[in-house]
């Protein structure tokens, strides 16, 4: 099993800390997938996190420079490791004025994942800082439940608003109540409702816009007003909030009624997918 | 909770010149009694060694302490150590009984300081009390502000020239220098706001009210506001370790700037690090994690290396290697950062106090901390060159790549990883983490961690453990029997009376 990359990219390196940093937000500990193309940042739906999965792409050649891996096998071309990505996302911030960033799987006393930094420096001399950020190395029979996700078949999909307002909204009503009601149409309206025995809160956001639907059919059947409502626990969704510092540059959340909230985002190149289970 | 330092115990001096470092030492023996007479229990009691001994100890030397200026019952007995985290025995109120040396009343002693945004810029270290010297010689002495932590590993001592004060109005000569000790979080919190303290303070005055013992601290500010703060003092005995820079023999000085982006990657919360001379003469900081046997998580492990270009002075050799508490260098650090100073680390064999000190024409200051004394694993590790590389694991197929990295070179390309529960490949390799019974408890030293894990051919067996030190680039045979509980230089403070 082998892994090693180089960034020399200052602007590849930044956005890469923002991934992970936004992964570090939203998860404790996942799991990075390797593959020959691709890098994942993968949450299961374990019930530790809540029954919250994620699925984080990013396709490697648009970040590093060099790239190199070799999984366990070559039927099975990929490595699967457990991390803290709080780590990983301390690493990376070190490396704000950095000439060039390089990560490799090694071993030293048990495996890691090493990142090294050469940091620009007045004087002649480098400076390297290293970090060594445990993992642990998923063996190959776990790997069925770290797939990607299948995307459901969902019966509203709607554009989100601006991320930032979202949050603002939903810390509020995080005070008064732990029960999120999100309810959607497809005629471009969103609201967030709170019930409690004293008080009901909904905020109600219009003219969101909807995706085109995946099938003529699917959409003539569902009249446009009728909303798809899905209860949430209303911490999950701050968190997921909570992890979006810059608005993205694409934002679909897809509703199956009762069932699950889908986010689909884009930031720029990376896409993310993050899964609310609906309150039994 | 781990203790450190029952370090600074022993000799004495009277003066404000730092003394000579004593020789190592104590064997265990701890004074009963003490200074407040709060102490009960043996005097002397061997200290506890055998499966409890904890395999690293904090340096333990003689580097200062104190003597009753009077004779006495207690004279000569050390400063009890007390355990960390625990208050000083007394403090603040019932430290300065019994036998001590009692100043008569004392004159009024003003100080105009000139320099007021200096001391506010002080590192406020952990420790309750802040000890004040204020000499009144014939020449006029230095004032100077001592610290010392509970645990007594580490100290403080910051020397102001009477040219730092606009005004200095020591004693009436002949008399003996003036000691008092304050309260460090009243002291403090006269200075609150650093910025405020700037923008709004014209003057500040110093002055000791012996009558009243209490140590005044005016500030003049703006429109005609006068802020008083009336911080009562104890008298104390002199607070001086014994320590000489000269003596050690490894130096290194650079600009605090330079130091300071050093420690920048470490995480704030970091207790410890390893500060060293790897290969090539480089200046290397590691973080220190105290290793738990029972901790599943394993904690990331940061390190930054410097070149010997950004050192103005380095004097000491390729291994060497000193581990100390990072919260306390950080404090003194983000002083001479301020103040645009350099900061000179003096350092001797781990476990030796480290001096790290601070220059300027008008004043002088010293932090003197304990460092971590390693077991004997450390010593051979770095001492023996001799020793072969070995040829690189077998998966390894990619020829090695060119890089500019320094350090690369040291990382493995390949590791061996876990076995898979399928039969498929064969590859399957031994699974890290290391087998406790191959690996010494104790760690080998703060540099020769890099690991090579060599798959072996038969699956199961774990693969053979190489120690790489990181100065030599060599690796060396593993340790396979563990040392012996190393010797306990101070008892268990634990056991007090």
């Amino acid at each position: 099993m082998k892994f090693r990359a180089k960034i020399v990219d200052a602007a590849c390196l930044n956005h890469f800390t923002r991934v992970s940093t936004m992964i570090a937000k939203l998860a404790k500990t996942c799991t990075l997938r390797i593959s020959p193309e691709k890098l994942n940042f993968v949450l299961s739906d374990r019930v530790a996190s809540g029954g919250v999965s994620m699925w984080c792409e990013l396709e490697q050649e648009n970040f590093f420079s060099e790239f190199q891996m070799e999984g366990i096998s070559a039927e099975n071309n990929a490595i699967y490791l457990d991390l803290t990505a709080e780590n990983l996302s301390r690493a990376l911030k070190t490396a704000q004025n950095a000439r060039a960033l390089k990560i490799k799987l090694t071993n030293k006393h048990f495996p890691c994942l090493t990142v090294s930094i050469e940091l620009l420096s007045v004087s002649s001399s480098s400076r390297v800082v290293t970090h060594d950020i445990p993992v642990k190395v998923i063996p190959r029979k776990l790997w069925k439940d770290l797939q990607e996700p299948t995307i459901p078949d969902s019966d509203v999909s709607i554009y989100l608003p601006v991320l930032k307002t979202m949050k603002s909204i939903v810390e509020k009503m995080k005070n008064i109540s732990n029960h999120l009601i999100m309810e959607a149409n497809l005629s471009g309206e969103l609201n967030l409702k709170i019930e409690t025995e004293l008080v009901c809160i909904t905020t109600h956001f219009k003219d969101l816009g909807n995706p085109p639907p995946a099938s003529e059919d699917a959409s003539q059947e569902r009249p446009p007003e009728q909303m798809a409502e899905v209860h949430v626990d209303i911490r999950k969704l701050l968190q997921f909030l909570a992890g979006q510092q810059v608005n993205p540059t694409r934002a679909v959340c897809n509703l199956v009624s009762n069932k699950i909230v889908h986010f689909d985002l884009l930031h720029e190149d990376v896409s993310l997918q993050y899964f609310i289970p609906a309150l039994s | 909770m781990r203790r450190r330092g029952r370090g600074f115990r022993g000799a004495v001096r009277g003066k404000g010149t730092p003394g000579r470092l004593a020789a190592a030492g104590e064997t265990g023996t701890r004074a009963a009694g003490g200074v407040g007479g709060a102490r009960r229990g043996p005097a002397a009691r061997p200290s506890p060694v055998g499966g409890q001994a904890r395999p690293r100890r904090w340096g333990q030397h003689e580097v200062f302490g104190h003597r009753r200026q009077r004779e006495g019952a207690r004279q000569g007995r050390p400063f009890p150590v007390p355990h960390r985290g625990r208050a000083l025995p007394g403090a603040p109120g019932g430290r300065g009984e019994g036998g001590h040396n009692r100043e008569p009343a004392s004159p009024r002693v003003r100080l105009d300081a000139l320099g007021q945004n200096c001391l506010p810029r002080l590192p406020p270290p952990p420790p309750p009390v802040l000890g004040c010297q204020i000499g009144s010689c014939h020449l006029p002495r230095p004032l100077s502000l001592r610290t010392v932590n509970s645990s007594r590993s580490a100290y403080a001592c910051f020397l102001f020239a009477p040219l730092f004060f606009q005004q200095y109005q020591a004693a009436t000569s002949g008399q003996e220098a003036l000691r008092c000790k304050i309260l460090m979080k009243s002291f403090l919190a006269v200075f609150r706001s650093l910025a405020t303290v700037e923008k709004t303070v014209e003057k500040c005055c110093i002055s000791l009210n012996g009558r009243s013992s209490c140590l005044v601290v005016q500030l003049h500010c703006k429109y005609g506001v006068r802020k008083t703060h009336n911080l009562s003092f104890q008298d104390c005995e002199s607070l001086q370790a014994v320590f000489d820079p000269a003596l050690c023999p490894h130096v290194l000085r650079a600009p605090a700037r330079v130091l300071g982006e050093a420690v920048l990657p470490f995480p704030p919360a970091l207790a410890e690090v390893t500060l060293g001379i790897g290969c090539g003469r480089r200046v290397i900081l590691r973080s220190y994690q105290e290793e738990e046997a029972d901790s599943t998580v394993k904690a990331m492990v940061t390190e930054m290396s410097i070149g010997e270009e950004d050192f103005q002075q380095l004097q000491a050799q390729e291994g060497v290697a000193i581990t100390f508490c990072l919260k306390e260098f950080r404090g003194l650090l983000s002083f001479a950062e301020s103040a645009n100073l350099s900061l000179s680390v003096h350092f001797d064999a781990p476990g030796r106090p480290a001096i790290f000190a601070v220059k300027d024409s008008l004043l002088d200051g010293h932090f003197v901390l304990a460092t971590l004394s390693e077991s004997d694993l450390h010593s051979p590790a770095l001492c023996s060159p001799e020793l072969h590389r070995l040829a690189p694991p077998l998966q390894a197929h990619s020829t090695p790549h060119l890089d500019d990295f320094a350090s690369d070179d040291i990382d493995s390309y390949m590791i061996a990883m876990e076995t898979t529960a399928d039969s498929e490949g064969s590859r399957a390799v031994p699974s890290i983490p290391l087998s406790p019974g191959l690996r010494p408890p104790c760690s080998p030293g703060p540099f020769s961690e890099d690991h090579e894990a060599e798959p072996s051919t038969e699956p199961g067996t774990p693969p053979p453990k190489k120690f790489r030190s990181l100065f030599f680039g060599s690796i060396l045979a593993p340790v396979h029997s563990p040392p012996g509980p190393s010797p306990v230089l101070a008892e268990d403070s634990e056991g007090e009376g």
